[in-house]
């Protein structure tokens, strides 16, 4: 830079560049149309990762299939972007049958780093909005499980020749485009509705195809079954591989392997054998642990020592459980050979979990319970997310909706341990609240402006008895939750749902709001929470709190980070008054403040 | 132990080694020359910005060392700065650029993230125009080129 010019982004792409990285491709796209080096400099970066699924692609894709003027307008539109902006592209992420065939027709998509196909049956069902979309219903709850998708099942015979055409030519165009990248692909997703298009080649073709990918480091393949062995032998840098386990495959050992998912259940004995095939081995992923009956056979009749799974331990830092059930007799031998386990995806947490993982897992940093459609508090977690709480000093994330604890043992429980905590999505229920009968008669006193002792009713002292104590009581709990200073995310609460499918639609039925949780006012003691310094989001959807426009002030001026909301959005149709407030609450937050994302409802 | 760098208007900083070593420019260079008492010259950055730079290291000297990640999220996060970091920031914008390039030149990996963020921050959620006018940007577009562009970003538009 010459001297005596002050420097500015318009002088320095490369600093123009470092700044891009902190900036989303909307925010991206207006700073390239501000001039001519800024749309020069940041155009690769707002192009360097394309999704189909993502920002108004999906509506693209879904408009450019009518085979209408307008929808070939669009096509040709979408052509020229790619011809012009395509060779930016370094990680695709595809689940349209036009992004591949535009991809790989462009000339310019050869030096991919990332290639990541999903399910193309939703960008089959969305495009033929018109078409035999019951069809493709079926055939998606032909398809079970990932094993059973194996190449050549002939699920394809209700489509029409066209759509057969088409499916045909997305698949070889994927081919193709992966053969376009073989040389710079570090990452690769085969996902199990590609077997859908077409009858795919031979495996052993399929083998040549991965084989050419040497710079392959991730592998995750549900499109037919892989023999894990095979495939790392063949591409021996991979570091991360998903696959069918075998129990009974060679003892070769693969130092490079830092993820496996198994995307099936294991049972102890082959969870072991992979362990040690690989050594290096730091996240693995399954299905759900398998309870063979076999075992207590082999205790009479070993085939291994059993001091053999007895007393091993393993440098695993993460588990993930992908099924909604786990066993847990063979649990506590599980975890035990993990003594560095740092994060744990369960199903849920139960009390025996809990006392395990607080046993075992000292070192643990995030317990996540798995993603549902359908939300329901579960009883037998009740009050488990205390024993995390008050066991595991380094908890950073303890993300457990459909736990629950209750207010009596939350104020019971020593202190908690947990002083790094960032991340609470737990509900807090049994807080005694008001009842309907107490409010009116509170009601009427203040309207009378009687305040004087003697005009009392017994009725009115028992209701401003009562109304001292459920505030006191809500106030303690706060306080409780303002140790956790650290906290970035806090949800109170979640709407219980039932999902729905109805033919191709899904919908969800949100049921009522749980009445014995915190009313989050600032008379009932919000204002404990001041000391959330750190406060990014807050949560309190399915919380039956009493949040009004003073207390929305308060949380604006006492969490300067606060960047999202979830429980002023609307659950369903309801016309209740409790409804109808939170569409008002949340018109008045866009209106101070629109930068504050209001998340959840439907 | 102490070390002596020169800024480009001639002015000595007289600093410890450990701060002075939050620089990984610096940190070579010593490496490099061994022990040796001679100051190190900075052509690049005046004593204004040296100050602050030095500041930002005092206050970060006993931070651990960033090793950086192998699979770095493209997409960084830019509202985590620290209060202390944020408060620093708040300079002016030439002063703000100036500390940038110097993080870049002087290779101060935490500072320059810092300083970035901070920019982008600035940059969130603005029209091109307010763009333009916080930058002092002269839009060199002429309207046809203006018109495909806007046309060509359409679907990079937030839901």
């Amino acid at each position: 830079m010459p001297k005596g010019t002050s420097p500015s982004l318009a002088s320095v792409p490369e600093l123009l560049e470092l700044i891009g990285r902190y900036l989303t491709p909307p925010d991206l796209a207006r700073c390239a149309l501000t001039c001519r080096l800024w749309h020069h400099t940041l155009s690769p970066l707002l192009w360097e990762t394309f999704d189909d699924s993502l920002y108004s692609w999906p509506n693209i894709m879904l408009a450019l299939n009518s085979e209408t003027d307008a929808g070939r307008q669009l096509k040709a539109w979408v052509d020229a972007l790619f011809s012009k902006y395509g060779h930016h592209i370094r990680t695709l992420r595809v689940r349209h049958y036009y992004t591949v065939l535009v991809a790989s027709e462009c000339g310019g998509c050869t030096r991919l780093v990332s290639l990541q196909s999903f399910d193309f049956a939703e960008g089959l069902s969305k495009a033929q909005e018109s078409g035999p979309g019951w069809c493709l219903e079926t055939t998606r709850t032909v398809v079970p499980t990932v094993v059973e998708s194996a190449i050549g099942v002939e699920l394809s015979s209700w489509r029409s020749e066209a759509d057969k055409d088409r499916d045909l030519t997305t698949a070889r165009r994927f081919w193709m485009l992966l053969y376009l990248n073989s040389s710079t692909l570090r990452s690769l997703r085969l996902d199990k509705s590609l077997s859908k298009l077409c009858t795919l080649p031979s495996f052993d073709l399929l083998d040549k195809i991965l084989t050419s990918l040497q710079n392959l480091k991730e592998l995750s393949n549900t499109m037919y079954p892989t023999d894990v062995d095979r495939v790392l032998q063949q591409i021996p840098s991979l570091r991360s591989i998903t696959g069918c386990p075998k129990r009974d495959t060679s003892s070769a050992v693969f130092n490079n392997v830092r993820f496996f998912d198994a995307l099936t259940g294991m049972d102890m004995l082959t969870i072991r054998h992979y362990l040690t095939k690989f050594p290096n081995l730091d996240c693995l992923c399954l299905e759900r642990l398998i309870h063979r009956r076999s075992m207590s056979q082999q205790q009479q009749q070993p085939i291994v020592d059993q001091d053999d799974i007895n007393n091993v331990s393993f440098q695993l830092s993460e588990i993930r459980f992908t099924a909604d059930d786990f066993p847990h007799n063979h649990s506590r031998l599980l975890f035990s050979w993990f003594p560095h386990l740092r994060h744990i995806t369960l199903d849920r947490l139960n009390e025996c979990i809990a006392h395990i993982i607080v046993t075992y897992c000292r070192e643990l940093e995030t317990f996540r319970q798995i993603e549902k459609k359908e939300v329901f508090l579960c009883t037998l977690s009740t009050d488990t997310a205390l024993v995390l709480l008050q066991g595991c000093p380094n908890l950073k994330v303890l993300d457990v909706y459909e736990s629950q604890i209750r207010a009596e043992s939350l104020l019971a429980s020593p202190p908690w341990v947990c002083k790094k905590l960032e991340t609470l999505r737990c509900m807090i229920t049994g807080v005694s609240r008001l009842s309907e009968e107490d409010i009116t008669t509170l009601n009427n006193l203040s309207m009378t402006g009687s305040n004087n002792n003697v005009f009392l009713t017994k009725q009115d002292r028992h209701a401003l008895r009562t109304a001292r104590e459920t505030m006191g009581y809500q106030q303690r709990i706060l306080e409780r939750l303002a140790k956790l200073t650290h906290l970035k995310v806090l949800e109170l609460g979640f709407k219980r749902r039932k999902h729905h499918q109805y033919g191709r639609k899904e919908d969800y039925l949100y049921v009522d709001h749980y009445s014995d949780t915190l009313g989050l006012t600032m008379a009932s003691g919000l204002g404990q929470l001041a000391a959330l310094k750190n406060l990014e989001m807050f949560g309190f959807e399915g919380c039956y709190h009493e949040i009004d426009k003073p207390e929305l002030d308060w949380m604006i001026k006492s969490w300067p980070r606060l960047r999202a909301m979830r429980g002023l959005r609307q659950n369903g149709v309801s016309t209740s008054r409790f409804e109808i407030r939170k569409t008002e609450l949340r018109s008045y937050m866009q209106q101070i403040r629109r930068d504050i994302q209001q998340l959840g409802g439907k | 132990m102490t070390v002596i760098l020169v800024s480009s208007d001639n002015q000595d900083f007289k600093v410890d080694k450990e701060v002075a070593e939050r620089s990984i420019l610096i940190k070579n260079m010593l490496e490099d020359v061994g022990e040796s008492d001679s100051p190190i010259p900075l052509p690049n950055v005046t004593s204004a910005v040296l100050t602050k730079v030095i500041e930002y290291c005092e206050h970060h000297r006993n931070d651990p060392v960033q090793v950086p990640e192998e699979t770095d999220d493209p997409r960084k996060r830019s509202n985590d700065i620290e209060e202390w970091d944020m408060k620093f920031m708040q300079v002016d914008q030439e002063m703000l650029f100036e500390i940038i390039l110097a993080a870049n030149y002087l290779d101060i990996k935490p500072l320059l993230d810092v300083g970035c963020k901070t920019v982008a921050n600035i940059i969130k959620g603005k029209t091109p125009e307010e763009i333009r006018k916080a930058f002092n940007i002269v839009n060199d577009f002429t309207p046809e080129e203006e018109a495909q562009i806007k046309k060509e970003n359409e679907w990079a538009e937030d839901r």
